[in-house]
C-alpha cells in the first residue's frame, strides 16, 4: 500500500520502517515464524490499515491496546528504574486471565479478561494511574520533553528541524541516545541543549488541579496569555492513561447460563471512579520566575 | 482549515455539541461518537486534534474516549450504560449548552462544516458509521486505493468482512458523492 505522503510521519511509521530495515531477515528466517507462516508483512500490518491488517486486528490489541504487552512491560520496568513502587501489579494473574472473547458483531474475536481477573486488571489500571500522575506527568520530567524537543529541532536544523524520513531509516536510526547526548555534552544543542546540560530547566509557576474544571482551564489560558512575553509555555496532561485502546477492557461474564463480554467499568467501581487527568501547567524560564509570580499575584488581587 | 489547534475546552464543546444534536433521539453510543468525530475530521475538515488508529471496530481515538469520560464526569453529557442491550447511551444534560458555549470560538467558525457532516451522517447506526469511517480511513492512509473503486471495495471488504459487497459499494458511492458536492477532491 502506498502511504499518503502529505501526512506527518508518526512514530508507528518509524517503527514499521525500522522493523523492515533491521528485522526482516530475522523474522522471515526464524524457524518458529516460518512454521506459523508469519512474514514481515504480517508484522508490519499491525501498524496500519491494509488488507493484511484485516487478519491481525485482534492481535493489534496485544500490541497497541488497553492491556498491550508494551504497557504491561513498561509500567514494571519504569517503576523499577525510577525506584518507585507505584507501577507494580500482579502481571502473572493478568496474563492468566486474559482471553479471546467471541464477538457476534464482527463475527470475530476481541481481547478480554475472565471475570475472576477483574481485580488483577484493576491493579494494572491503578498502577498506570499512579505512574502517570507521579512519574510520567511529574512537573520536572514533563518540562524536559519540551527542552528535548526544542534541542532536537536545533540539532536537526540542517534537515529543516525534522528527523530523516522513513525512506532514510538508517540515517534516522543514527540519532540514538549516544549521539544526541554527545552533541548536547559538546554544547551543540542550542539554548535548550544548554538548559538540559546545566539542568536549568523552566520552572512551573501555575498549575490547575489534576482534574481541572472549565474555569480552572480558562484561568490557565488567561494567565498563559499574560505570561507570553516572559516565554511562558503550557503543558497539558493529555494522554489518556487508563481507558486507552479500542473501547474499554471487556470482561467475559457468564450470567443465567449465557456468556457475553461487558465493559469492565460497569462491573468495577474502582475503574469507574478513575477520571482522566487534564491538568494544565504553565512554565517560564528560570530567570523569569520572579516576574511571572508577580504577574500572577497581581492578577489574583485584581480578581478579589 | 484553521491552523489553530483546538484547546481542551474546544474539544469538550465539540463532544457536548454532538451529544446535544444527536443524543438520545439518535441513540448516540460511544462507538458512534468516535465515528462521527472521525468523519468531522476527515470529511468535514474540522481540525479536532484527535489521532485515530484502526482497531477491530474501525478508527478509534483514545484521546477522544478520555475526553468523553471527562465531559461526562463534569456533567456536560450523560453516559448511561444499558445493561440489557449492553451499550452506552450518550445524551445531553442541563449543563451541555454551557459546555458548548465555552468552546464557542472553535465551534462558531466550524459550524457550517460540522452541520454538513452531522446532517449527512448524524442519524446513522453505529454499524453504518463504522463502514463510512473505514472508507474515510482508507482515503487518508491509502489514497491510491481510495481513488480506484475496485481496489477500494476489495480493501474495505478485507478490513471489514462483515459488510456485504452491496453495502460497501453503496457506502463508497455515497462518500464520493458527498465529497464531490463538498467541492473536495475525491
Amino acid at each position: 500500500m502506498k502511504a499518503d505522503k502529505s501526512r506527518r510521519l508518526e512514530h508507528e511509521d518509524y517503527s514499521a520502517a525500522a522493523l523492515e530495515f533491521g528485522l526482516k531477515d530475522v523474522i522471515e528466517n526464524h524457524p518458529e515464524a516460518k512454521n506459523h507462516g508469519i512474514g514481515i508483512r504480517d508484522v508490519l500490518s499491525v501498524f496500519g490499515a491494509s488488507p493484511a491488517t484485516a487478519g491481525v486486528l485482534v492481535w493489534k490489541d496485544l500490541v497497541s491496546g488497553q492491556m498491550d504487552a508494551d504497557r504491561m512491560d513498561y509500567l514494571l520496568r519504569d517503576a523499577y528504574h525510577a525506584g518507585v513502587q507505584y507501577g507494580r501489579y500482579d502481571l502473572d494473574r493478568v496474563v492468566q486471565t486474559i482471553r479471546l472473547c467471541p464477538d457476534p458483531e464482527t463475527r470475530g474475536h476481541h481481547i478480554g479478561v475472565d471475570e475472576d481477573g477483574i481485580h488483577a486488571v484493576e491493579g494494572l489500571l491503578i498502577a498506570r494511574f499512579m505512574m502517570f500522575t507521579q512519574l510520567y506527568f511529574h512537573k520536572t520530567r514533563t518540562i524536559y520533553d519540551f527542552h528535548l524537543a526544542e534541542c532536537m529541532r536545533h540539532l536537526l536544523t540542517k534537515n529543516g528541524g525534522e528527523f530523516p524520513p522513513t525512506r532514510n531509516i538508517s540515517k534516522f536510526l543514527q540519532w540514538d541516545d549516544w549521539k544526541v547526548l554527545g552533541r548536547i555534552a559538546e554544547g551543540a544543542g542550542g539554548d535548550h541543549g544548554e538548559i538540559i546540560r546545566t539542568r536549568q530547566h523552566y520552572r512551573p509557576v501555575f498549575m490547575t488541579p489534576e482534574v481541572a474544571s472549565d474555569d480552572d482551564l480558562l484561568r490557565a489560558t488567561e494567565l498563559e496569555e499574560k505570561l507570553k512575553a516572559l516565554g511562558c509555555i503550557a503543558r497539558d496532561a493529555e494522554k489518556s492513561w487508563y481507558k486507552s485502546g479500542p473501547d474499554e477492557i471487556k470482561v467475559w461474564r457468564t450470567s443465567g447460563g449465557t456468556a457475553k463480554s461487558v465493559p469492565l467499568a460497569t462491573l468495577s467501581p474502582v475503574v469507574n471512579g478513575l477520571t482522566k487527568v487534564n491538568q494544565r501547567r504553565l512554565y517560564v524560564p528560570i530567570s523569569e520566575r520572579k516576574a511571572a509570580n508577580e504577574i500572577i499575584q497581581k492578577n489574583e488581587e485584581k480578581k478579589k | 482549515m484553521s491552523d489553530k489547534s483546538p484547546s481542551n475546552l474546544d474539544r469538550y464543546a465539540l463532544i457536548a455539541l454532538i451529544a446535544d444534536r444527536l443524543g438520545e433521539k439518535q441513540r448516540l453510543g460511544k462507538k458512534a461518537l468516535q465515528k462521527i468525530v472521525h468523519l468531522l475530521q476527515e470529511f468535514g475538515e474540522v481540525r479536532t486534534g484527535y489521532r485515530f488508529s484502526f482497531y477491530t471496530y474501525g478508527p478509534y481515538s483514545t484521546e477522544l474516549a478520555g475526553d468523553l469520560d471527562l465531559v461526562a464526569a463534569k456533567g456536560g453529557v450523560s453516559v448511561a450504560y444499558n445493561s440489557s442491550d449492553n451499550y452506552y447511551l450518550i445524551s445531553s444534560t442541563s449543563r451541555t449548552k454551557q459546555v458548548v458555549e465555552k468552546g464557542e470560538s472553535f465551534i462558531k467558525p466550524n459550524k457550517t462544516k460540522i452541520d454538513k457532516v452531522l446532517d449527512k451522517f448524524g442519524g446513522r447506526l453505529a454499524k453504518d458509521l463504522e463502514l463510512v469511517s473505514t472508507i474515510a480511513y482508507v482515503r487518508r492512509y491509502a489514497p491510491d486505493e481510495f481513488a480506484n473503486d475496485q481496489t477500494l471495495a476489495r480493501l474495505v471488504k478485507e478490513l471489514k468482512p462483515k459488510y456485504e459487497d452491496d453495502e460497501i459499494k453503496s457506502a463508497m458511492a455515497e462518500v464520493k458523492k458527498f465529497l464531490r458536492e463538498g467541492g473536495r477532491h475525491s
